[in-house]
C-alpha cells in the first residue's frame, strides 16, 4: 500500500485538489485526519496582490518531500500517511498554492507531521514566489536561506505568510 | 569545463533564456564558481543585487551543495536564491 504522495502541479493543467489528499490519507486504521492548504491571499504587507506566480526547481522539490516523509517515517513510525503537492505557474487571490494532509490512528501524530511537512515545504523545498501588486509592480518574495550553516550565518525568516 | 547554471526565482531576471553558461577549472569548488559568477552578474546584469547571491545555494538535482564542494563532472547546476514556498 502506498503511504506517501508528492506532487508538483502545473496549474496551466492541473488544480491542487484538497478533497483527493484527504481521501489518499484515509484508512481504516486511522483515527486521525489533519490538512494544511495554503491560498492566494490578497493582501501582503499592507500591499494589494493581485496574483503570484510560483517558481520551483521540480527535480530537488520532490527530492525534499521525499526527504521529509522517510524522516516523517522514522519519526512516527509506519502508521502514517502523507500528501505533499504544490502549485507551479501563475495563481490569481483565492487559488490553492499548497496541499498538505496527514492520516495516522491518533491526532497528536496527525498534528505534528502535518505542522511538520507544510514547514518543510516552507523552509526548504526549492519553491519560490512572485507577488504581483495592483499597481502592477512585482517583486519576488523574502525567504530562508538554504545555504550550508558554514557559508550562512543566520537564516532569513519568511515575514506575514500563511 | 563548461558549468551550465539554471537560473530560479529573483535570477531569472538575469538572462532570458534561464541559465547562465561558464568556463571554469576542472577542480573548481562550489566557492569558487560562486565567485565566477558574481563577476559574471557584474558584467551582464549590472542591476543585479549582488548580496542575493551571497545567501543563494547551489544544487544539483538531488542536493544542496557546499562551498568546500568539488563541482560534480555532469556541472549542470542549479542558483537557488532564499525560498519561499506555500
Amino acid at each position: 500500500m502506498r503511504r506517501t504522495f508528492y506532487a508538483v502541479c502545473d496549474v496551466q493543467h492541473q488544480k491542487l485538489d484538497p478533497a483527493a489528499a484527504l481521501e489518499f490519507v484515509s484508512d481504516p486504521n486511522f483515527g486521525a485526519i489533519t490538512s494544511f492548504v495554503g491560498r492566494v491571499r490578497a493582501r501582503n504587507q499592507g500591499r494589494i496582490v493581485t496574483a503570484i506566480r510560483y517558481d520551483l526547481f521540480e527535480p530537488l522539490v520532490l527530492q525534499v518531500f521525499r526527504d521529509f516523509g522517510d524522516s516523517a517515517m522514522a519519526k512516527f513510525g509506519k502508521d502514517l500517511k502523507l500528501y505533499i503537492a504544490h502549485a507551479v505557474g501563475t495563481l490569481q487571490v483565492g487559488e490553492l498554492a499548497v496541499v498538505v494532509a496527514a492520516g495516522t490512528p491518533h491526532r497528536d501524530e496527525a498534528f505534528s507531521a502535518c505542522r511538520m511537512a507544510i514547514e518543510a515545504v516552507k523552509h526548504t523545498a526549492p519553491i519560490w514566489k512572485q507577488e504581483h501588486y495592483e499597481d502592477g509592480k512585482s517583486e519576488w518574495s523574502e525567504g530562508c536561506s538554504l545555504c550550508q550553516p558554514s557559508q550562512e550565518e543566520g537564516i532569513k525568516g519568511d515575514r506575514g505568510d500563511a | 569545463m563548461k558549468v551550465d547554471i539554471q537560473l530560479y526565482g529573483a535570477f531569472r531576471q538575469c538572462d532570458a533564456t534561464g541559465h547562465i553558461q561558464l568556463e571554469v577549472s576542472d577542480a573548481c569548488t562550489v566557492e569558487v564558481l560562486r565567485q565566477a559568477l558574481a563577476t559574471h552578474l557584474s558584467q551582464h546584469c549590472p542591476g543585479f543585487h549582488s548580496g542575493l547571491l551571497q545567501h543563494s545555494a547551489f544544487a544539483d538535482a538531488t542536493q544542496i551543495l557546499s562551498d568546500t564542494q568539488q563541482l560534480p563532472s555532469h556541472a549542470q547546476l542549479a542558483i537557488l536564491p532564499p525560498v519561499s514556498g506555500g
